[in-house]
């Protein structure tokens, strides 16, 4: 007698319960490999969310970049409920990424914006400190 | 024979597996390392050291991805993640040294700010205290205008023109005739006209005699200058500065005495004077405040004017149309 487990097993069916496990094993860690995925669709579509909120939708690129999320996460969700969750994964993980991008892309667009309005306002200032600094020049000259 | 036999199937294992390496990389792969590539940049690794080497790691995933399964689903996938972690990277790049110049732009805007209303103030500053002088300047010199109208008639005609206050007065009613002499009690009206001038705003006077005739001891030229020396001695006996008080004495037409409250510190000589004297040498156009110039002088230096028979009261001298016509007579004419 030999005990696999906790279970008493004779000795002439040890090979065939070590099999059946051993079959059980490997069923159940497929299925945990491949579970629906719920939370990296959530991500992607949180992700797009933030990308709208910070304004990709007003840049060409991240625009694009926007887009192709959206898209990637429709693709997503029509495999998921195909029931390939294999498939629904891969685009979630690039909706996720793409998203991702859109909001660095949008960001740097903003701040290049800001950048050059800051720019502008810069010159206007200068041109008006050279404007004041002339008057108060020509109106302190004896 | 078996040995060989061996040997042969190893050789061919080996050359499977060397084609199995040689296997031409996806597209995919191409792009992630073109975007690599085009991230590995010194800016990159300052401003997005994390993305860059999260990219780095994406593909060499991918990599090891296409050698174990060329162009399967898991090299693709992992070659276009790190295709993507390269871009942002970059993108990162950009927004990290976007942010320093927008902190730069706007550090200088606020400069420029602080810089534009330190200006204005120092202006406005400036203008109050300018007006301050003014008005101050404006007071005085209603002090003195008072001060001059209660001298009354002995200043004769007075006009407020463009280069000051202009008062004409007669020589006869100031000197005795033919002489530098005061009349007897017009010294004290010439204290009175010293005393109106310092109640005023520091200002340069200018006393400018001229006379048509002079005396067998003095020529005209002599006799107005010794009058403008008599007159400018009284002023500063009453407190005048001297550096402020110029004469000038020349022979003229018209036997005038004119005494120049200036609005300048500045004074030019009459235009007459030029005209009249040295023609050919005319002064240069830009001559410092302050420096000698001919027909004027803070005492003594006046030149001798050349004889001459032309009329004075020349248009271009906006002084001599404020002259009244105050002759002094020839002597021995009364």
């Amino acid at each position: 007698m030999r005990f696999i487990g906790l279970v008493r097993v004779p000795f002439r069916f040890r090979r065939a319960a070590l099999g059946a496990l051993a079959a059980a094993c490997v069923a159940a860690a497929g299925c945990a490999s491949h579970p629906l995925p719920v939370a990296e669709m959530a991500r992607a579509s949180t992700t797009i969310r933030v990308a709208h909120d910070v304004g990709a939708g007003a840049d060409a690129t991240a625009s694009l970049y926007m887009s192709l999320a959206t898209q990637e996460l429709a693709n997503a969700r029509a495999r998921a409920s195909r029931g390939d969750d294999d498939g629904a994964r891969r685009w979630a993980v690039r909706a996720q990424i793409d998203g991702d991008l859109a909001i660095v892309v949008a960001r740097e667009a903003g701040v290049r914006e800001a950048v050059e309005r800051s720019q502008e306002q810069a010159g206007l200032l200068r041109d008006r400190l050279e404007k004041v600094t002339t008057k108060s020049a020509t109106e302190g000259a004896p | 024979m078996r040995p060989a036999r061996l040997l042969l199937a190893a050789g061919a294992c080996a050359l499977l597996g060397a084609c199995h390496t040689a296997a031409p990389p996806s597209q995919e792969l191409l792009d992630a390392r073109a975007a690599l590539s085009r991230a590995s940049t010194a800016d990159v690794k300052h401003y997005a050291e994390v993305d860059l080497q999260t990219a780095q790691q994406a593909l060499a995933k991918a990599e090891s991805a296409q050698r174990s399964d060329p162009g399967g689903p898991s090299a693709v996938e992992r070659a276009y993640a790190a295709r993507r972690y390269a871009e942002k990277a970059r993108m990162t790049a950009l927004y990290g040294q976007g942010l320093e110049q927008l902190e730069n732009a706007r550090r200088e805007e606020q400069r420029l700010a602080a810089d534009i209303d330190r200006a204005q103030r120092a202006t406005e500053e400036r203008a109050k205290r300018e007006r301050a002088r003014q008005a101050e300047l404006h007071g005085k010199r209603e002090v003195m205008r008072k001060a001059l109208d209660r001298l009354g008639p002995f200043l004769g005609h007075t006009v407020e023109t463009e280069r000051g206050l202009v008062m004409t007065i007669r020589p006869t009613d100031l000197f005795l005739r033919g002489s530098p002499r005061l009349i007897p009690g017009m010294q004290v009206r010439l204290r009175q006209l010293a005393d109106a001038i310092t109640s005023g705003p520091p200002t340069h006077i200018l006393v400018d005699v001229s006379s048509s005739t002079g005396t067998k001891r003095l020529d005209p030229f002599m006799l107005a200058r010794g009058r403008a020396q008599r007159i400018r001695e009284s002023l500063l006996a009453r407190g005048v500065p001297f550096e402020t008080v110029d004469t000038s004495g020349r022979q003229s037409d018209d036997s005038i005495v004119r005494v120049i409250i200036t609005n300048r510190r500045e004074i030019e000589p009459p235009v007459v004077m030029q005209d009249e004297r040295e023609p050919d040498r005319a002064p240069p156009a830009s001559v410092p405040a302050g420096a000698a110039k001919p027909g004027v002088s803070g005492a003594h230096e006046l030149g001798r004017p050349a004889p001459s028979t032309k009329p004075s009261a020349s248009g271009s001298n906006p002084e001599h149309v404020e002259r009244t016509g105050a002759h002094e007579p020839a002597p021995g004419a009364r």
